[in-house]
């Protein structure tokens, strides 16, 4: 099992945000951030050099909590800093954004990373469907189609136009092609069923993030046996999970340091929405008819748009890996994806625990 | 654009014309003073007829029945797709003695390509829609309705709502095609892409099942002046799955050839 870390570059004084989405610009102060970008940057060197396989990226908007909306401008920076680590694109929102600039980009990044470049595709929270005002209604076929245009991007060896349902481009033509021929190792992070056939259809590979081990043994289940259907079975290295992560010397002190979050009240999430911009948007998701009393009034889905996240891995060394180990051996994970960037952590403690995790918990998960 | 050019009807005139013995019927429309010619070479089955309604609305459009396709007796006596072309150009050259754009879908688009090596000078530009000249899929089409819809949609579910056709013609014409073609490789075609002077589209679905991957760039990479384009989320048959992106597509490059590639929709919201 690998272990990956997720180069959120969140801004340090996060701990001021409001708990809503966006955050206003104002709370931006250079000084403060170009220091976050480059204490940020540290993280992900010290994980490569205490033994993390991969250094993933994430594209968030409007928000100081993961500060990279141009995730590959991020990779690229990291990329020269980390020389043997995969770079990997988990990645961007492919909903939002131009399929072919975004073919264009990763086959850059595989280039200037000689090869090291992982692929994932993903639709985004809720949230982040104001941004580019892209109509949430329409996400899912949007997805679809891009990735389907980003791979065609990627392989056509031939310029050619795309008549699509979402996107109309007359001349494509990729320059540079990605160095791994004929593609990068892609994956889909999803739980949707939909997302999970086209993953087994195209063999791809398969992302989950935040959810309890149980609930990603079910989507896993499914996306096997449609794996297994296709007449291909995916490897460790095809199965991701990205979770929230505490780690401490003892068991002990990881419970006092949750003790003392739950004593200051709620975690700032940073993607809660006004609840009527929030019930909207989950609507509309959801294929529902917009009625604006109903939504003012406050659906039956309720916000749960903003919800704050839990911790999936807490606790000392042989604790957390003995809890990544229950994705490895339920999920057939074989790449963990930490975000170690907790609100309340800073910069030194992160990199506390990126030692102690490359000391006392990658030799023990590299064994699973 | 394409919606609105779906509820217009075009009224198409059959007339008949003799061709090498055949008697080829085909259909005729346009307006009263059309910007140019239009000649349509449909392949196998559900044809083109969305296609060819929306370009009857500036062009004349002359629909050819291939002699051996649709309702006309079984075709026999054509020995190559070489020779169906050269009856194809000789029944055009009667209906629309004026040079004109070509138009082909699926096997039609072979025949199309061949008209052109054949007629240069006739043909002002060329529209392959899912041609299988080159790298054929292995294996005519063949097995149950299942499984031939299986090989031609994206979506075989949509074959459903198709009109139906009549399973002896489509046996008749599977027949000509496998006789005319074995289900094999044009080597010949390819060898002489580079011939073809004129401007030329090569469509596909992007689910295309009935050629190797590789086939498209092929066109594109030796046809001179060539595009190629893929429409998403379609098969085979692309009308039957995407009528609007391909009538699009095709009514963009008819009337603006190459230069299609040029944007013209305004990005204005509000002024």
């Amino acid at each position: 099992m690998k272990a990956s870390y997720l180069g959120a570059m969140g801004y340090s004084q996060r701990y001021n945000f409001p708990t809503t989405w966006p955050i206003p610009p104002i709370y931006h102060d250079p000084e403060t951030s170009v220091r976050s970008y480059q204490e940020g940057m540290e993280e992900c060197e010290l994980a490569e050099e205490m033994g993390f396989e991969w250094v993933s990226f994430s594209e968030h908007h409007y928000s100081g909590r993961i500060a990279t909306g141009a995730p590959a401008v991020m990779a690229a920076a990291v990329a020269e800093r980390c020389k043997t680590a995969k770079i990997a694109m988990l990645g961007h929102l492919l909903t939002l954004n131009n399929p072919v600039r975004v073919a264009e980009e990763l086959g850059l990044l595989d280039n200037l990373t000689n090869g090291r470049l992982v692929i994932g595709f993903l639709r985004g929270t809720p949230n982040e469907d104001q941004t580019y005002s892209v109509n949430p209604a329409e996400g899912r076929e949007r997805l679809l189609e891009g990735m389907d245009l980003v791979i065609k991007a990627l392989t056509e060896p031939q310029p050619f136009s795309w008549e699509g349902r979402y996107y109309q481009f007359r001349t494509v033509s990729v320059w540079p092609r990605p160095v791994q021929q004929p593609l990068p190792p892609m994956v889909v992070a999803t739980r949707s069923d939909d997302m999970l056939q086209y993953a087994a259809k195209h063999k791809l590979g398969l992302a989950v993030s935040f959810v309890p081990v149980e609930q990603m043994a079910k989507v896993a289940e499914k996306y096997y046996g449609w794996c297994n259907e296709a007449g291909w079975q995916p490897t460790s290295d095809q199965i991701i999970y990205r979770g929230n992560i505490y780690l401490a010397e003892t068991d002990k002190q990881a419970e006092a340091w949750l003790e003392g979050i739950k004593r200051g009240g709620p975690v700032p999430g940073g993607i809660a929405m006004r609840p009527a911009v929030s019930r909207a948007i989950q609507a509309a998701r959801a294929g529902e008819e917009f009625d604006l009393r109903h939504i003012l009034a406050g659906s039956a889905q309720g916000d749960v748009v903003g919800a704050a996240r839990g911790l999936n891995f807490i606790g000392g060394p042989d604790t957390v890996a003995k809890q990544i180990k229950g994705f490895h051996d339920q999920c057939g994970v074989g790449v963990v994806d930490l975000f170690f960037q907790q609100p309340s952590v800073s910069h030194k403690e992160v990199m506390q625990e990126i030692e102690l995790f490359g000391r006392e918990v990658l030799p023990q998960i590299k064994t699973f | 654009m394409a919606q609105a050019e779906q509820r217009l009807t075009v009224a198409f005139k059959e007339d008949h014309v003799e061709a090498d013995n055949f008697r080829i019927r085909y259909w005729a429309s346009g307006p009263s003073e059309p910007v140019g010619t239009v000649v349509m070479l449909a392949g196998m089955t559900w044809g083109l007829s969305k296609l060819r309604d929306a370009l009857g609305q500036k062009y004349r459009v002359i629909a050819l029945e291939l002699p051996g396709f649709g309702e006309s007796p079984a075709n026999t006596r054509s020995q190559s797709v070489q020779e169906l072309a050269t009856t194809a150009a000789r029944a055009v050259a009667q209906a629309a003695p004026e040079n004109y754009t070509l138009i082909g879908t699926s096997f039609g688009a072979n025949v199309a390509l061949w008209q052109t090596l054949q007629s240069p000078d006739k043909v002002e530009a060329l529209v392959l829609i899912s041609p299988t000249a080159i790298l054929p899929a292995d294996g005519p089409i063949s097995g149950t309705p299942e499984e031939t819809a299986k090989r031609l949609f994206a979506h075989p579910e949509k074959a459903r709502g198709l009109p139906s056709v009549d399973p002896a013609i489509v046996a008749k014409e599977q027949a000509l095609v496998q006789r005319l073609t074995g289900g094999m490789h044009d080597a010949e075609a390819e060898r002489r892409l580079g011939e073809i002077p004129c401007a030329t589209l090569v469509l596909f679905g992007s689910e295309d099942q009935m050629v190797a991957p590789d086939a498209a760039g092929i066109y594109r990479e030796r046809i001179p002046n060539s595009n190629l384009s893929f429409v998403y989320d379609a098969g085979h048959l692309i009308e039957a799955e995407r009528p609007e992106a391909l009538v699009n597509a095709v009514s963009d490059y008819v009337e603006l050839r190459e230069t299609f590639i040029v944007g013209r929709q305004t990005g204005i919201i509000n002024p």
